[in-house]
């Protein structure tokens, strides 16, 4: 039997990854510190008695500080989820700040009865999926030329065996050639830690569908990482 | 080991890996595991999978830190309020006068057009049923168009043979009662009474 999975709005569930350089969250979706933020804004970002539909709904009665704190609550959720799709930190950077751009325009559409993650993670996954679409068509940025994929915008550990390094840039590789549908459900659930339940609505899709994507996305993930390396190409 | 539990367990095995069973669905295939060798390889497979993704996607990034963080959060306000600024500024000059220059310039067009234009007044037609009207070329409802004749005497023609004639008005079988009424005995002439 499946575990089954509580909705949005019981328990918003710990997210698995986290972020290099952030300090884990243990119940929230956002993470981490806020440094360098104005402290109001850090105050506010912080604050948990503060949830993010409250944020919303001072940012609605026109405050700057509210808006500044949810971006700050989940700028980084935003980055990483936009870079596992797009794989590349400048495009991640673009995707992320033209999300919240897209949510302060929007703001006034979101409804309260819902779960503001699920709402702003669809608008990042957007168009992170557009993003990637587009760089996929433009023959000129075709990543299957590169050898190693992404791995020289990437920097392991200074300790870390070359190995490690060769295998992250394998991953990726895989991870370019991978459907834009698949990769995103394995990004959300595998990397992120979201269950297929939250997926679904962030994805618009089924919660049979998501597993679907999810199960085909992990068979064709490892297919192409078990074949010997040179048939990767 | 029963094949038939092995094939039950390697359908589950993704799901259990990716910690997705309720606790009875993983309590038996944890038990299933330790008893088959073959069914943990596959799933030692799935987990090694999976944390190679989960490694890959954790590892560090040169330039994403605190400090980019901190520069992406000034970047993003920076363009919201941009936004707002753009959302609350009334529309330019030129955005407010398009539309009346449009329509003005719509206007003189219009009025250069129809000035000189005459409407040919009713007394230039030819006169209804003295021209012969030629055949049209299109068909509005796809049957071929005949030509219009005046209609006089000469050009009436014969009722058709079993006297009703052709035509929805019905003409023909009007005239032929016409003949009918003819042959009904005529009433006797009123009598003139000598007083
Ligand atoms: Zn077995």
């Amino acid at each position: 039997m499946l575990r089954p999975e509580p909705s949005d709005r019981v328990r918003p569930r710990p997210a698995t990854f986290v972020a290099p350089g952030a300090a884990p969250s243990a119940a929230n979706h956002h993470t981490g510190s806020f440094a360098g933020l104005p402290s109001a804004v850090a105050a506010l970002a912080g604050a948990g008695g503060i949830s993010d539909s409250e944020l919303v709904r001072r940012a609605l009665a026109g405050q700057h500080d509210p808006f500044a704190a949810l971006v700050a609550r989940y700028q980084k959720r935003a980055f990483w989820i936009a870079f596992h799709v797009v794989g590349r930190i400048e495009d991640a950077r673009d995707v992320a700040q033209e999300s919240f751009v897209r949510l302060f325009r929007s703001l006034e559409k979101y409804d309260f009865a819902r779960s503001f993650y699920t709402w702003f993670y669809r608008i990042v996954m957007n168009l992170a999926i557009d993003h990637l679409r587009k760089i996929r068509s433009g023959a000129a940025n075709s990543l299957d030329d590169i050898p190693g994929g992404l791995a020289d915008s990437r920097e392991a550990p200074a300790d870390a065996p070359m190995e490690l390094e060769e295998q992250n840039g394998r991953v990726w590789q895989i991870l370019e050639k991978l459907d834009p549908k698949f990769r995103a459900v394995l990004v959300l659930r595998d990397i992120h830690g979201l269950s297929c339940r939250e997926i679904a609505p962030i994805l618009k899709i089924t919660h049979a569908t998501a597993r679907w994507r999810l199960h085909k996305g992990r068979q064709v993930f490892r297919e192409h990482w078990e074949r010997p390396s040179g048939g990767e190409a | 080991m029963n094949l038939d539990s092995c094939e039950r367990v390697l359908a589950q095995l993704d799901w259990f890996v990716g910690d997705d069973l309720d606790a009875a669905a993983a309590t038996a295939v944890r038990s299933h595991l330790r008893e088959c060798v073959s069914c943990r390889a596959e799933a030692g497979a799935l987990q090694r999978t999976r944390n190679t993704l989960r490694a890959a996607a954790e590892a560090a990034c040169r330039g994403v830190d605190e400090a980019m963080f901190a520069a992406m959060h000034d970047e993003v306000m920076a363009a919201v309020r941009d936004q707002e600024m753009r959302d609350a500024a009334p529309p330019s000059l030129l955005r407010r006068v398009l539309p009346f220059a449009a329509a003005g310039a719509l206007f003189v067009v219009g009025w250069t057009v129809v000035r000189h234009w005459v409407p040919p007044s009713v007394f230039d037609r030819e006169p209804i049923g003295t021209s012969v009207v030629a055949p049209r070329q299109a068909h509005p409802f796809g049957v071929p168009a005949l030509p219009l004749r005046l209609l006089s005497d000469d050009s009436v023609e014969e009722p058709a043979a079993d006297g009703l004639g052709a035509g929805m008005m019905g003409r023909w079988r009007l005239r032929t009662l016409e003949g009918v009424d003819a042959t009904a005995p005529l009433l006797p002439p009123p009598v003139r009474r000598e007083h």
